[in-house]
């Protein structure tokens, strides 16, 4: 069997959508968890995130209203298995640039929770740490996988195909 | 009449990756936007509505990074605790150290609620007390507490570039402090001072 069978093969293969499933159900729990303290207290998470020190003034409420929004969201899709490949490519992009915040608020020595559940008060619980910044890679590969390899979802896409929904495949 | 010309070439494939992603990265783009446009109207609705912009500057509490280093915990009874190349630090405040201290300690109370500009000052005046005193050792003892004042200097001693710096696990406690003779006031010495 040559190289490019071989890997068509493992693309194909059917058991990568409960595989993923599993992965879609523990990261959907994730964020849909994460999100609640934000959405509930903006005001709180508003300076988490200038905490960080990444984002100019102006951005920083913006974007405490509406991520836990969009994370809420891909959340729930991700949980229905409704556009799940979309909401698994929110995630690995929100993933990616939380973990280019972490690195850069570890680069400058800043001492603060990570405000990924809860409010900068918990700092003594939920301190930012290298240890975190690996957590967040290990969420961004699972939603990499179900982008990748999760070629039909298991959930409401099964009963809602879109036209050419099978050419809407990554791999 | 023939048709000499050869026949019109077909269409160039789309890229197969990137004819695939589209419909994806739309998707995420539409869920990105909906989310969004829902968290905008849900702060218009909501009594306690949420400024778009934030008009001032937001007051964090971040700790000022402070240059933390290692040190080497060792017993009361360690015989560099004694050592005549030994400068012993004694990190509580001055109230303590003039109630009680062991002879020869010099008084470089922590505060805990120093800038880290100041930190860096008081690490400073150590050294060049160390200098100074020509000491090849420096042992520093705190209150014993949890956290220990000894442990957090010694640990931002070794972190300011001072070489050979332990503390003494149990704090002022550990050297004896109810049961062996004070000597306050007969060889106080002030605080930075070295005998």
């Amino acid at each position: 069997m040559s190289r490019a069978s071989r890997c068509s093969t493992f693309v194909e293969w059917r058991g990568h959508a409960y595989i993923s499933l599993a992965m879609r159900l523990y990261l959907g729990w994730v964020f849909i968890a994460a999100c609640l303290h934000k959405i509930a207290n903006p005001a709180s998470f508003a300076v988490d995130v200038a905490t960080y020190q990444f984002l100019p003034l102006w951005a920083v409420n913006f974007f405490a209203l509406t991520l836990p929004w969009v994370e809420l969201f891909a959340g729930v899709l991700l949980v229905l298995g409704l556009r799940a490949r979309a909401a698994a490519l929110l995630i690995a992009v929100m993933m990616a640039s939380f973990m280019v915040a972490l690195g850069h608020a570890l680069y400058l020595g800043l001492d603060m929770a990570c405000g990924c559940f809860a409010s900068a008060a918990a700092v003594d619980e939920d301190p930012i740490s290298w240890h975190t910044v690996v957590r967040d890679a290990g969420w961004l590969s699972l939603a990499l996988y179900v982008l990748c390899l999760d070629r039909a979802p298991l959930g409401l896409d099964r009963w809602s195909p879109r036209k050419g929904a099978k050419s809407s495949c990554v791999a | 009449m023939t048709a000499n010309h050869p026949p019109p070439s077909a269409p160039p494939p789309s890229h197969p990756t990137t004819g695939r992603l589209v419909p994806i990265v739309r998707d995420a783009a539409v869920i990105a936007a909906v989310g969004s446009a829902v968290a905008l109207v849900v702060n218009a609705v909501r009594p306690d509505r949420f400024p778009l912009l934030a008009k001032e500057e937001i007051e964090t509490m971040v700790p000022c990074p402070e240059p933390m280093g290692t040190a080497t915990a060792i017993a009361g009874s360690d015989e560099r605790v004694r050592g005549t190349t030994t400068l012993l630090v004694d990190a509580r405040d001055a109230e303590e150290f003039a109630a009680w201290h062991p002879a020869g300690a010099v008084s470089f109370p922590f505060d805990w609620l120093a800038e880290s500009d100041e930190v860096e000052q008081q690490a400073a005046e150590v050294a060049k007390a160390i200098a100074k005193s020509r000491r090849q050792h420096v042992v520093v003892y705190g209150d014993g507490g949890d956290p220990d004042s000894g442990e957090h200097w010694a640990a931002l001693l070794s972190g300011a570039g001072i070489k050979n710096v332990v503390f003494v696990k149990g704090g002022a406690s550990a050297l004896g402090q109810p049961g062996v003779a004070a000597s306050a006031g007969a060889d106080a010495t002030p605080a930075g001072g070295v005998p």
